[in-house]
C-alpha cells in the first residue's frame, strides 16, 4: 500500500517529502555519527554537497557568520570534485539507498557549462536518482554572473544539461533575482524536470567596532529562517508560473514550516541551516507531517501540495 | 607527517562518540571577572580527550549557530567548561543555575595525540581563554605512567594583566608552572615563549593553545629548533567561526602546507581534521 506520505519528483518516488539542502549536511556521512544510522535513513532523500569537474578551494575564512534566526556564508562551494566524490562519496550513499529507499539527489556546480557536463556525464551509471543543478555559481566565461540571473543563460544551461545527463535534471533557482516566474518558466523551456528553491539570499555584515567586512568574502550567503517567508512567497510564485514539481527550502525549521511550503505548491522540501541548531530537525519534521495528516484526516500529503486558499 | 597519516574520526567513525544530548547544570561559578566555569551531568565526560570541544546550543533559537567551547575537564559523568562571556550566547549560559538542561553535542575534534609526549620534555603552553583545555591535558599528561610518561612536563600559562588571572593554582597538582603577562603584573613579564627562552625550559614537545600571535609565535620557535637539528614537535590548537562542528559545512578551515586528504585541496576542517594540528601542516604565511 502506498504511504500517505510518499511523493513524486519527475518519476522517483520518495518515501517522505523531507531532505537536506545541500551543503548543510555534508554527504550525509558527517551528520550519520551525530544523529545515527536509523535517523540517517528515514530521510526522504540525502542531496549532496555541490560536486564540481575538479577539486574547488573555496573562499578565505571567516566563511560563516550568525545573523538574527539567520546565517551568512561564503563557503565557496569547496569540494574535492567529481573524481573523489564518486570514489569516497557515493558507496556510502549506495548503501543507505539500498537498506533504506533514501533517494540520492546530487548537487552540481560548476563554472562552465563544460565543467557541469563534465560532472553529469561522470554520474551517468551511478547509484543516482536525480540531479540538482546549483545555477548560483558565477559563469567565469560571462562576467562572473550567475548562470541563474539571465533567463536565457539558464534556459541554455538546462538544455545542455538536460541533453546530456543520464538522470532526471532539477534546476536550483537563486532567489538573487527581479522576477522569479521568469526564471522558473527559463527552466521549464530548457527541458527541466523540477525546479528547486530557494538557494541563499546574498548580504553583507559590517562589524562596526573593526569597522571591517564579517566575512572575508564581503557578502554572503542569507539562509535559515529568517528567509522563510521570502521562500514561501518565491516557491508559492514559481510553482504557480510552471507545471513542474517544485522542491520548496528556505528557513524551514519545523512541521508548520515545511507544511506551509507544501501549501504554497512544493510537492517536497528540504531543511538546510535548522539542522545546525538542531540536528534531529529533519526527523522531527517528518514525524510532525505525518502526525499532522493524521490528526487532520489528510488521506495523502499529495492533497496539500498548493492547497492554500484565499 | 601529512594528512593521509592523520586519523580524524570522521574517516573512521567506528571510532567516534559524537553524539547530541542534553546535559543537567551541577554548578556554575565566576573564577574572574568575566569569566564562568561551568559543570555539567553528562555521559560524554567519559569518552572526551583533551584537546576536544563540545557545541552548545542557546535556548534563543534566533541564535541558531551552536557554540564551540573547549573540554577544560572530564569525569565520568561530567564535563568542566570555562568561557568567557563575550557576547548573547555566553551571557545566556552565563544565566544557567544548578538544575537547569543545557543541549550539546560532543565530543567534536580530534584532541591532542598524546603519545607524541612519551618520553619527551614537554611544555604545555596556555594563553588566556586557551588555558582551560590545557588543565585536561596536563592531568592525561601527568597520569601516563611507565613508557607513555613525558620526561618532564612544565606548564607555561599567559595572562594579560593580575585581573584576568584565572585556573593559575589548578595545575599545580600535575606540574611545575610559571606564569606570565603581558604588563608583569602577575609572574614574569612577556610571552609564554619568553619565559621558555629566559628559563632556559627544555622543549622537545609543546601544546599550544591561546590567541592567533602566540600559536604563530611558538610554530615559529619550533622551526627554528628544528632548523638548529633540534629534535622537536608543535602542537597548537586553532579556532574559526563555525557552523555545524562536525565536518559538514565546510565552514571553519584552515590552509594547510599539503593537500589535505578529506579536501583535495589545501584546507583542513578545523572541526574535524583539527582542533589540534602538528604546526608543520599549518600555512603561517597565509593566515591573518
Ligand atoms: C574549537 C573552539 C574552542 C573554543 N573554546 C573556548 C573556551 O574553552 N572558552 C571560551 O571562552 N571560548 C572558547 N571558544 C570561543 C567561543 O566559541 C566564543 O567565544 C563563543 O562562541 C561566543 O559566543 P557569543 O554568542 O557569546 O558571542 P557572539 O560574538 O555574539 O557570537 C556570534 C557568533 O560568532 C561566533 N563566535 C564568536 N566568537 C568566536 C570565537 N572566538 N571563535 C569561534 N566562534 C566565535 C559564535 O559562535 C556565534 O556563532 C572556542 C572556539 C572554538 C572554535
Ligand atoms: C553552509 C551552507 C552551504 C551551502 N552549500 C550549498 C551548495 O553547495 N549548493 C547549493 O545548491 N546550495 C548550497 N547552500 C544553500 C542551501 O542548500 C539552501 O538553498 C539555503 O541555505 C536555504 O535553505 P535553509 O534556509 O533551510 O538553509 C548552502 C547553504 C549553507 C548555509
Ligand atoms: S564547522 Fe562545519 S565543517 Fe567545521
Amino acid at each position: 500500500m502506498k504511504s500517505r506520505m510518499e511523493v513524486s519528483i519527475a518519476g522517483v518516488t520518495l518515501k517522505n517529502p523531507v531532505m537536506d539542502a545541500s551543503g548543510t549536511f555534508g554527504n550525509g556521512r558527517e551528520y550519520e555519527e551525530l544523529i545515527g544510522p536509523e535517523a540517517l535513513r528515514m530521510l526522504g532523500a540525502i542531496v549532496t554537497k555541490g560536486v564540481s569537474g575538479q577539486p574547488w578551494e573555496g573562499n578565505a575564512t571567516p566563511r560563516v557568520a550568525e545573523t538574527p534566526s539567520g546565517m551568512l556564508n561564503a563557503i565557496g562551494l569547496q569540494n574535492p570534485g567529481i573524481d573523489v566524490f564518486v570514489r569516497r562519496e557515493l558507496p556510502f550513499l549506495k548503501e543507505v539507498k539500498e537498506s533504506s529507499g533514501t533517494r540520492v539527489i546530487v548537487n552540481v556546480c560548476g563554472h562552465s557549462v563544460e565543467e557541469y557536463l563534465s560532472v553529469i556525464e561522470r554520474l551517468h551509471d551511478e547509484p543516482v536518482d536525480l540531479l540538482e543543478i546549483n545555477v548560483s555559481c558565477p559563469n567565469v566565461k560571462q562576467g562572473a554572473i550567475a548562470f541563474g540571473q539571465d533567463p536565457k543563460m539558464l534556459e541554455r544551461v538546462t538544455r545542455a544539461v538536460k541533453d546530456r545527463a543520464g538522470q532526471p535534471v532539477m534546476m536550483k533557482l537563486t532567489p538573487n533575482v527581479t522576477d522569479i516566474r521568469e526564471l522558473a518558466r527559463a527552466a521549464e523551456a530548457g527541458g527541466a524536470d523540477a525546479i528547486s528553491l530557494i538557494n541563499t539570499l546574498t548580504g553583507m555584515k559590517i562589524d562596526v567596532h573593526r569597522r571591517r567586512f564579517v566575512l572575508a568574502n564581503r557578502t554572503g550567503g542569507l539562509s535559515g529562517p529568517a528567509i522563510h517567508p521570502v521562500a514561501v512567497r518565491m516557491v508559492y510564485e514559481a510553482a504557480h508560473a510552471v507545471s513542474l514539481p517544485v522542491i520548496g527550502m528556505g528557513g524551514i525549521q519545523s512541521w508548520e514550516d515545511a507544511v506551509e511550503m507544501i501549501l504554497a505548491g512544493a510537492t517536497a522540501v528540504a531543511v538546510g541551516t535548522a539542522t545546525f541548531h538542531n540536528p534531529q530537525a529533519m526527523q522531527q519534521i517528518i514525524r510532525g507531517i505525518e502526525e499532522y495528516l493524521e490528526l487532520s484526516g489528510v488521506a495523502d500529503v499529495n492533497e496539500l501540495i498548493g492547497a492554500v486558499k484565499d | 607527517m601529512s594528512r593521509t597519516e592523520r586519523e580524524t574520526t570522521a574517516d573512521h567513525p567506528q571510532f567516534s562518540d559524537k553524539r547530541e544530548s542534553t546535559a543537567r547544570v551541577i554548578r556554575q561559578r565566576q573564577l574572574s571577572d568575566g569569566i564562568h566555569e561551568l559543570v555539567l551531568e553528562t555521559s560524554l565526560g567519559a569518552s572526551a580527550k583533551p584537546g576536544q570541544f563540545v557545541n552548545l546550543y542557546c535556548r534563543d533559537s534566533a541564535r541558531l549557530l551552536p557554540r564551540p567551547i573547549s573540554i577544560c575537564e572530564a569525569g565520568d559523568r561530567e564535563l568542566t567548561l570555562v568561557y568567557r562571556v563575550v557576547g548573547n550566547g555566553t551571557r545566556e549560559f552565563a544565566a544557567l543555575q544548578p538544575g537547569d538542561c543545557l543541549r550539546l553535542a560532543g565530543n567534536l575534534g580530534n584532541g591532542y595525540r598524546l603519545s607524541a609526549a612519551a618520553g619527551k620534555h614537554v611544555v604545555i603552553a596556555g594563553g588566556g581563554l586557551g588555558i582551560p583545555p590545557m588543565l585536561f591535558l596536563a592531568r592525561s599528561l601527568h597520569a601516563c605512567a611507565g613508557e607513555d610518561a613525558p620526561a618532564s612536563l612544565t606548564v607555561v600559562l599567559g595572562y594579560r594583566d593580575a585581573d584576568t588571572v584565572f585556573l593559575d593554582r589548578a595545575f599545580d597538582e600535575y606540574s611545575k608552572v610559571f606564569i606570565a603577562s603581558d604588563d608583569g603584573s602577575v609572574g614574569m613579564k612577556g610571552t609564554a615563549l619568553d619565559v621558555i627562552r629566559t628559563q632556559g625550559l627544555q622543549a622537545e614537545t609543546t601544546y599550544v593553545c591561546g590567541p592567533m600571535p602566540m600559536l604563530r609565535a611558538f610554530a615559529q620557535d619550533s622551526e627554528e629548533r628544528r632548523r638548529n637539528g633540534k629534535n622537536n614537535a608543535c602542537y597548537v590548537s586553532l579556532e574559526e567561526r563555525m557552523a555545524c562542528g562536525i565536518g559538514a559545512c565546510l565552514g571553519c578551515v584552515v590552509k594547510t602546507t599539503d593537500t589535505d586528504s578529506h579536501s583535495q585541496v589545501r584546507n583542513a576542517r578545523i572541526c574535524a581534521e583539527g582542533p589540534v594540528f602538528d604546526s608543520r601542516e599549518i600555512a603561517w604565511g597565509e593566515m591573518k
